[in-house]
């Protein structure tokens, strides 16, 4: 029995809702309409907001258009708006943050709340806290227990996180605000080694360097934590690594000692660097 | 010559072989003039003549298919047993009669005496698996091969051909003719230890007269660990002689042994020691505990030679990260904390030879038992959670992450002292902070709330379904508060409780042994633990650690049911 129990208890709910027929005597029931007049309000209220997650059609449209507005909400309606948005997984939804986390226009409060559910979108069981983003200094994104986000009527793209790492990338590399910057790259850096292949990396960013003998060095150049997969040999052997953040002033570079053979260096299966030829000189008495 | 006594007269004795069968000393290939002769004389020292007379041994001739017996006596004076009755090739095949009563001594030889006959080709095995008359000493060869190693054959204990390198072997018993075994006489073979002096490269023996399975030859170095091991292979043929040569290799040898198969005779001949690499001796010190210092020393292995240093190198075991020495390269010491296994390689030159060595270094993993990580939890007040929530879902939630641990300084720390693990990284303590949210939903778990006012006044059935009362609204609170953890060490079972715990069962001893260099992540480290204590923790909710069951909660709330008239 144990969960399931609590299980039966929502799928009976949701059931008898859909029927409207079993609510008990007394029973509430959320007027969707009503919200999404009362979402007009210059100011709606809190409850009123994370109402609107429980509208599955209409919910969304309110939660888009209150979206449009969102830098003006007090910060407890931006709360509300971050945890119904977050609530009710809609691609009009989706679109709207999208644009309000690309709008350079907007405080950097009202974009990274934007890029807060984004996240959620991206992975429904991390939750990023708008501290972390606005701070992150040692922060993480965590993992959520118990929650279970609802399914909007409008599906979630299925390139949305590709979509999603490419935005945290160009915001990271190119906004011009920077806490926007910093927020985005403190995602990109939570996510960049657990989803390597949609990971943006700046070309060039990685190289192998032939050292004499054995010696080769990986170097990154790279923002984020980079998982490389050495290939040695025409692909006889593999290694695998995984570099620190790093910057062009300051790459993260690892020496090693390699089998010999051609190298050919891959980040979620996308080649990156290759090393056919091995023959760099040793200096008199080096060990190779 | 046709063949050496000594080890003959060994295997012919040694038991299980079989009493009266054959052992094949020698087989010639001769031509003669009619009237030519051939003799067998059995030649020894004058020590040996004693034995010899009284020995009941016998030696057989065949040619032609014909056997001619000699005894040992008649042959310590030498017996004509052919003569020639006209111009032509024979073949001599001479053996041994196993089982007599044999002299072991160690000089003697046969010697096949020639009158007007001369050999035209010969199998000679007694004297070498070269057929060679001579088996060259400690003393006779020698030399530098280009790649700078030196090689010396050894025959017995004793001072060799490379100054400095002596041998060392026990038992021993001389067999004469450069071969040696571990006894006087008869029986099965002992183990036999050789020492050297210096550690050498590789050692390659020959064995004579393996027979069975077990025939070993085992190299250690200094420190007693196996360097190499070789098996001698058997013909599984007593009384067939044959001989296998093998070679132990992996530099630092100063061990040898020898173990004979049991029941097997054997004896060993042509060692040949080679004294390569090893031109450099590398001591180290350690193993350490992780993150102490280490220290090695690069000597030449002939202390009267002159050695320059020219470089050195670590590599570690594990993803082979490599470190070259910058500073100070010629030093003869090399010194700095370490805290990967791997291997350290000096290189130079003594006396004007190139030389290279390396020497293993180990670290063994620092006593954290008992070490945790950080903690911090929060419970959020008042709850982010709605007042009306619409399922059992938003009745409560736990945030769980392990993030990088404050004072970053007091346990992320690099080496930086030009050692062996110069610019590496690694852990002074654990780096992660578990960290944990747990809230419960008291904006509606709340006397008076709406979500209250919206239950049954008593606990209620319908249709089959029983409703809590507002009054269980309350009792609800502990029952959630211990799902979720708002006070993890008070609910160990909760979701904070068992993610903090699983954290701690496993950060220590991935922490203690993070270590490579700088440059390397260290977060995915902190993912993967948090990732697998979070999904412990989620476990618990289809298990029966602390989930509420329908025992915990006998009744259902009534939750905001949306409309979707206007949805």
């Amino acid at each position: 029995m144990r969960n399931e129990s609590i299980k039966y208890i929502v799928c009976a709910l949701v059931i008898s809702g859909g029927a409207g027929s079993s609510a008990p005597v007394g029973a509430q029931t959320t007027d969707c309409g009503h919200l999404a007049v009362s979402s007009h309000a210059s100011v709606p209220t809190v409850g009123d907001i994370q109402s609107l997650s429980r509208c599955r059609d209409s919910g969304a449209v309110a939660l888009v258009a209150l979206w449009t507005r969102a830098s003006t909400l007090p910060s407890a309606q931006q709360a509300a708006l971050r945890y119904a948005s977050a609530d009710l997984r809609d691609s009009r939804i989706y679109d709207a943050l999208r644009n309000v986390a690309n709008d350079a226009t907007l405080p950097a409060t009202a974009r990274l709340g934007a890029l807060q559910v984004l996240t959620s979108y991206f992975d429904a069981t991390r939750k990023v806290s708008m501290r972390a983003l606005a701070n992150p200094v040692g922060e993480a994104v965590a993992i959520v227990a118990d929650y279970n986000p609802q399914v909007g009527t409008a599906v979630l793209p299925v390139t949305l996180p590709r979509e999603y790492l490419a935005q945290l990338a160009d915001l990271a590399w190119e906004d011009p605000d920077p806490q926007v910057r910093r927020g985005a790259l403190f995602l990109r850096q939570q996510f960049s080694f657990r989803h390597p292949a949609d990971t943006p990396l700046p070309a060039g960013a990685i190289s192998l360097i032939a050292g004499c003998g054995s010696r080769v060095t990986i170097q990154s150049t790279a923002d984020v934590t980079v998982p490389i997969d050495l290939h040695i040999g025409n692909a006889a052997e593999m290694r695998s690594y995984a570099l620190a953040p790093a910057s062009a002033a300051s790459p993260a570079r690892v020496m090693l000692s390699l089998p010999p053979g051609p190298i050919v260096a891959t980040v979620g299966s996308r080649t990156v660097a290759t090393l056919p030829i091995r023959n760099a000189p040793c200096h008199p008495g080096q060990i190779p | 010559m046709l063949a050496a006594s000594g080890p003959a007269f060994q295997i012919a004795a040694a038991p299980p072989d079989t009493a009266g069968a054959l052992l094949f000393l020698a087989r010639m290939r001769l031509t003669g003039i009619e009237g030519g002769t051939v003799a067998l004389r059995l030649e020894g020292l004058a020590s040996d003549y004693a034995s010899l007379n009284q020995s009941s041994g016998v030696v057989i001739a065949r040619i032609d298919s014909g056997d001619i017996r000699i005894s040992l006596r008649e042959a310590v004076a030498g017996v004509p047993f052919y003569r020639f009755s006209s111009n032509k090739q024979v073949v001599v095949d001479y053996y041994l009669v196993r089982g007599q009563q044999l002299p072991h001594t160690q000089h003697a030889q046969w010697v096949q005496d020639l009158a007007s006959v001369s050999i035209v080709n010969g199998d000679r095995p007694w004297l070498g698996i070269d057929q060679t008359a001579s088996i060259q000493t400690a003393s006779a060869t020698s030399g530098m091969s280009p790649a700078g190693t030196s090689t010396c054959d050894v025959s017995g204990p004793g001072p060799t051909c490379y100054s400095g390198l002596s041998v060392n072997i026990q038992p021993y018993y001389d067999n004469g003719n450069g071969s040696f075994e571990s006894g006087a006489c008869c029986g099965p073979s002992q183990t036999i230890d050789v020492g050297f002096s210096i550690p050498v490269e590789s050692v390659t023996l020959t064995i004579g007269d393996p027979d069975y399975a077990g025939n070993t030859m085992t190299a250690y170095a200094q420190d007693g660990s196996l360097v190499d091991q070789e098996s001698f292979i058997g013909d599984n043929s007593p009384g067939s002689l044959t001989f296998d040569t093998k070679t132990v290799a992996g530099g630092g040898i100063t061990t040898l042994q020898l173990t004979a198969a049991p029941n097997d005779y054997v004896y060993y001949l042509r060692m040949e020691v080679v004294v390569g690499s090893n031109l450099i001796t590398l001591t180290c010190t350690g193993p350490v505990t992780r993150a102490e210092v280490i220290s090695c020393t690069a000597a030449p292995t002939n202390p009267a030679s002159t050695l320059t240093v020219s470089n050195w190198s670590f590599t570690s075991s594990a993803s082979s990260f490599r470190v070259d020495r910058t500073a100070n390269v010629g030093s003869h010491t090399w010194s700095g904390m370490l805290v990967l296994d791997g291997s350290i390689a000096v290189s130079g030159a003594v006396d004007g030879q190139p030389a290279t060595t390396s020497a293993a270094v180990s670290v063994a993993p620092r006593d954290w038992t008992g070490k945790l990580a950080p903690k911090d939890h929060t419970v959020p007040s008042p709850s982010l959670l709605p007042a009306e929530p619409d399922s059992f879902a938003r009745l409560g939630w736990t945030h769980m992450s392990v993030e990088v641990a404050p004072n970053i300084t007091a346990w992320d720390k690099v080496i930086s002292d030009g050692g062996p693990n110069d610019q590496f990284e690694y852990m002074a303590d654990i780096g992660g902070l578990a960290k944990t949210t747990s809230d419960v939903n008291t904006n509606a778990l709340a006397l008076g709330s709406e979500f209250y006012n919206f239950q049954e006044k008593k606990q209620k059935t319908i249709s089959g379904v029983t409703y809590c009362a507002q009054a269980f609204v309350i009792q609800f609170i502990p029952l959630d508060q211990a799902h979720e953890g708002t006070a993890p060490d008070l609910y160990p079972n909760s979701h904070s409780g068992i993610f903090r715990r699983h954290v701690d069962s496993v950060a220590g001893p991935r922490f203690e042994r993070f270590a490579g260099p700088f440059g390397l992540a260290g977060d995915t480290l902190r993912e993967a633990i948090q990732q697998e204590a979070a999904a412990d923790s989620k476990a618990m909710d289809h298990d029966s650690r602390n989930n509420l069951t329908s025992v915990t909660v006998p009744c259902q709330f009534h939750y905001t049911i949306t409309s979707y008239i206007n949805g």
